[in-house]
């Protein structure tokens, strides 16, 4: 799709579940890439748009080397610890930090976002978009929740 | 989303996707020593009983399931997940004769079709170095299907 016909906001019912995204509304995301299979919101957290990262099965997705391929909170904290990353409490903008957080449900990682400069959060849904949003825009449906906060400095 | 919560206990037991999809034994990868559990490797090994490669039936049931899996799983950034899918699950059953269809959707628009082929195959062609390309991905899978007569770009609608 060109970016020139990118639609501004998702609709929500339409383009993306209502159940899957209750609290995604117009007022709270912009739609900010064209729609993108190549990587995933777990690459794009982590700076890279040209793979996708899931720790399997088998080869199907990118997995930094020597992080166990599971789909444990645990593993994808290692994950991105490899790339500077520590666990935080503190998910509020830091000047000099990246920050990013993973989102779980039921137990298992589902989703990861990353803060943006002004204190918004930057999330690629799936194979979709990528939008900025308000940080609990995507909570509470497919993603479940944000368990952990991770920063690094830059 | 899991689509193992219609068989779980309803327990929050975390699910660690260990088992079955990650056995490390289920696919041969090409590198390895010859594997004891037969591969497949050609269209030619089916001969007159082989997939029926333009059954119109297997292609209309193949549409509808990618068109599903698609829509269901545009949103999901686990690949667990997307392979788990029913209509995903429902395309591995198709067997061979869903090779073919998956090669050319594949060369139309590149997907997550990488774990089906290798579900029904038992082998895959993907350097470790390129897991999680998916044009790297896609161009392996693509050479697999041309040398081993399950793709012919020729032939294929825009494919390449």
């Amino acid at each position: 799709m060109a970016s020139t016909t990118r639609p501004k906001h998702l609709k929500v019912g339409r383009d993306v579940p209502r159940a899957a995204f209750p609290h995604l509304r117009k007022a709270n995301h912009e739609i900010t890439s064209d729609q993108a299979p190549e990587y995933n919101c777990i690459a794009h957290a982590a700076d890279d748009n040209s793979r996708f990262w899931w720790p399997g099965p088998g080869m199907n997705g990118y997995w930094p080397p020597g992080v166990p391929r599971e789909v444990t909170i645990e593993a994808f904290i290692e994950a991105y610890k490899t790339i500077g990353y520590e666990t935080t409490a503190d998910e509020t903008l830091e000047v000099g930090f990246d920050k990013i957080a993973i989102y779980v449900d039921k137990g298992a990682p589902t989703h990861a976002a990353k803060q943006l400069a002004e204190g918004q959060w930057s999330s690629k849904l799936g194979k979709n978009y990528d939008i900025s949003h308000k940080r609990d825009a995507v909570s509470g449906g497919l993603y479940g929740e944000i368990a952990v906060y991770m920063k690094r400095k830059i | 989303m899991t689509y193992l919560s219609a068989v779980d206990t309803g327990t929050a037991i975390p699910i660690r996707f260990v088992s079955p999809l990650d056995a490390p034994s289920n696919i041969y990868y090409g590198s390895q020593a010859a594997p004891s559990i037969p591969v497949v490797k050609a269209a030619s090994q089916f001969g007159s009983f082989g997939p029926k490669l333009r059954n119109i039936e297997i292609e209309n049931t193949f549409d509808l399931l990618e068109k599903r899996w698609k829509r269901e799983t545009m949103n999901v950034s686990s690949l667990h997940d997307m392979f788990l899918h029913p209509a995903y699950a429902r395309i591995i059953g198709l067997g061979t004769a869903a090779i073919p269809l998956i090669l050319r959707t594949l060369a139309i628009e590149p997907n997550y079709w990488f774990f089906a082929l290798e579900s029904i195959t038992g082998y895959s062609p993907v350097r470790k170095k390129d897991a999680g390309n998916l044009r790297a991905m896609t161009d392996a899978w693509l050479r697999w299907g041309k040398k081993n007569g399950f793709y012919d770009a020729a032939k294929a609608p825009q494919g390449r």
